[in-house]
């Protein structure tokens, strides 16, 4: 396989569980260290594409391949050299920190001593040192989370997939992550990871998709999706605690002066290009917001757009 | 090949916590076993012509030694692997690797046929103690009751991957392993059975091990042509391990 060559590339792919389809036709593409990520609301099909790559659920229809190689007929040679790190941790909860390492490095077939090698060096690399011979069941969510990104790593994989790696993390935690992560990114191993957190798409992904019911909405680097689909600038205006009817009627004044309009429960949303002008027109208009905030979009703001701001359970 | 011995070195990482209980135990259930039924119902038994002319406690001690290896090795395959498919995360970490599922069969088996293996030596050993074992052949008797394990295994472990309630593995052990153990010619021969229940008795897979046993023990003849015993439980273990890898590859490839 040349280095050129995609990583990982699905055509078609769909996945269906009797009559429900939780992928429903995805194409794409990653390329060789790039770090992409999948994003989406509950039950948009992140988790189940992921479960398809990593060969541990065989897609219904379409046809994918990863590292060059069918995920049907060849899921354990894929395996091989792949990394992941699942939503839920799977961790032996009755085995120490440093057991799992080199027990897990065994499933792949690798020599006790490299094995033991390693697991002393990623130990390090994810700060757990110190915690080796204590039994996983002691340990902290942020903790078992990254023992289970160092394990992850033992077969020294060409791709490393995160499903929601920072989920139920604390703020420290999820930049110690983050910061491992990027680091592994500078050494040129591919990065697939789904979330919903906005800013960790938007300080990883080089390119994402957002998915939603199965398919894909849109695909682009983080700030392309912005550039695409809201402006560059947003302003949120509150009216001393107006709620949604009063605010519907004020939005209806506010009719033309950004691109986009969005009247939410206690706020309205102006997308627009530049904020100040977009401001200046508001109150030259007469009105007198309580509050007025000017931000730039956000990966968020894009989110909710496309994926709807019902919630999904 | 390969792929399940890593699997199974997983399982042995986890007995070497509790491998001296388990030994521990190990004697402890046959000397039981050999004080209490071998020697104490024993001793209201006067005739003995229909259990060949040996001790009551010689006559029961093969066919125990093949119905623990029998046990513990079908023990093995209820809560843990249920257990390890539904509560644990053992499996979901080995899919995450090279190892298929049939390799996580494969491994969970050997280990399973393993725990067998060393309560069985355990038993001959107190056999021995208890001057029940007169054949140089004895040992052998090992031999039988690993068959009757494999025999069963497979059977076990479909069915404790495929049930959906842990309420199942308690059934089993009530309604298929006792009466397993209780009327297979271990306790009693089998002609003391009326006529019509004896053929039942022809398929449990504990009389075929027992009566090998007995006749590695004790030289007593088997009442078939030995090799038809064997290949019996052959025959059963295999099928039950097709059925395993089935069931297993069926579970994991959602």
């Amino acid at each position: 396989m040349s280095d050129d060559s995609p990583l990982i590339s699905a055509r078609n792919l769909v996945k269906r569980y009797g009559d429900a389809t939780a992928v429903a036709g995805v194409d794409l593409t990653v390329s060789r260290g790039e770090a992409f990520g999948f994003l989406g609301p509950n039950g948009a099909g992140k988790s189940t594409t992921m479960r398809m790559i990593g060969c541990v659920s065989e897609p219904t229809s379409g046809e994918l391949k990863v590292l060059g190689m069918d995920t049907v007929t060849e899921g354990d040679r894929i395996r091989a050299r792949l990394g992941v790190v699942p939503q839920e941790d799977t961790l032996d909860t009755e085995l120490t920190v440093f057991e799992n390492l080199v027990i897990y490095a065994r499933y792949f077939g690798i020599k006790y001593g490299v094995a033991r090698e390693r697991a002393r060096e990623l130990l390090e690399f994810v700060r757990l040192s110190d915690r080796a011979d204590k039994l996983v069941e002691s340990l902290s969510g942020g903790m078992k989370r990254r023992l289970t990104i160092a394990r992850a790593l033992v077969n020294e994989p060409d791709v490393i997939m995160l499903d929601e790696p920072t989920t139920g993390l604390d703020p420290q935690a999820r930049h110690l992550v983050w910061e491992r992560l990027f680091q592994l990114k500078q050494r040129g191993i591919t990065i697939i990871l789904t979330t919903h957190y906005m800013d960790e798409a938007e300080q990883l992904c080089d390119r994402l998709v957002i998915m939603d019911g199965g398919r894909i909405a849109s695909e682009g680097s983080p700030r392309q999706l912005i550039d695409r689909h809201v402006t560059r600038e947003v302003v949120e205006l509150r009216f001393n605690g107006s709620h949604t009817d009063e605010l519907a009627e004020i939005a209806g004044k506010l009719d033309g002066i950004a691109g986009q309009l969005e009247p939410l429960p206690d706020r309205i949303l102006l997308y627009a290009d530049n904020a100040e002008v977009a401001v200046a027109e508001v109150h030259a208009r007469g009105l007198t917001p309580s509050s007025v905030l000017e931000r730039r979009a956000t990966l968020e703001d894009v989110f909710l757009r496309l994926t709807g701001r019902t919630l999904i359970e | 090949m390969t792929n399940a011995f890593h699997a199974f070195e997983h399982w042995m990482l986890q007995y070497r916590r509790v491998w001296h209980g388990t030994v521990f135990s190990g004697f402890v259930m046959p000397v039981l076993f050999m004080l209490g039924i071998g020697l104490g119902v024993g001793a209201y038994i006067d005739d003995t012509a229909a259990i060949g002319g040996v001790s009551y406690a010689a006559f029961i001690a093969p066919g125990l030694l093949a119905s623990t290896a029998m046990q513990i090795t079908v023990g093995e395959m209820t809560w843990p692997v249920f257990g390890a498919l539904r509560w644990g995360a053992q499996y979901k970490a080995m899919q995450a690797s090279p190892l298929r599922p049939v390799d996580m069969l494969n491994g969970h088996l050997l280990y399973g046929l393993l725990r067998g293996l060393i309560s069985a030596v355990v038993f001959l050993i107190v056999m021995a103690f208890f001057g029940v074992v007169s054949s140089g052949w004895a040992p052998l008797a090992v031999v039988p009751a690993m068959l009757t394990a494999f025999s069963l295994i497979g059977f076990m472990y479909a069915y404790a991957v495929s049930i959906d309630s842990e309420m199942g593995l308690s059934i089993v052990q009530r309604f298929v392993i006792v009466p397993i153990t209780l009327f297979s010619g271990v306790f009693f021969p089998l002609s003391q059975l009326p006529q019509y229940l004896q053929p039942v008795a022809w398929l449990s897979p504990l009389w075929h091990g027992a009566e090998l046993s007995r006749w590695a023990v004790s030289g007593t003849a088997t009442p078939w042509f030995w090799p038809l015993h064997a290949v019996y439980l052959i025959v059963l273990g295999v099928a039950g391990w097709w059925l395993a890898s089935r069931r297993l590859a069926k579970r994991l490839t959602i």
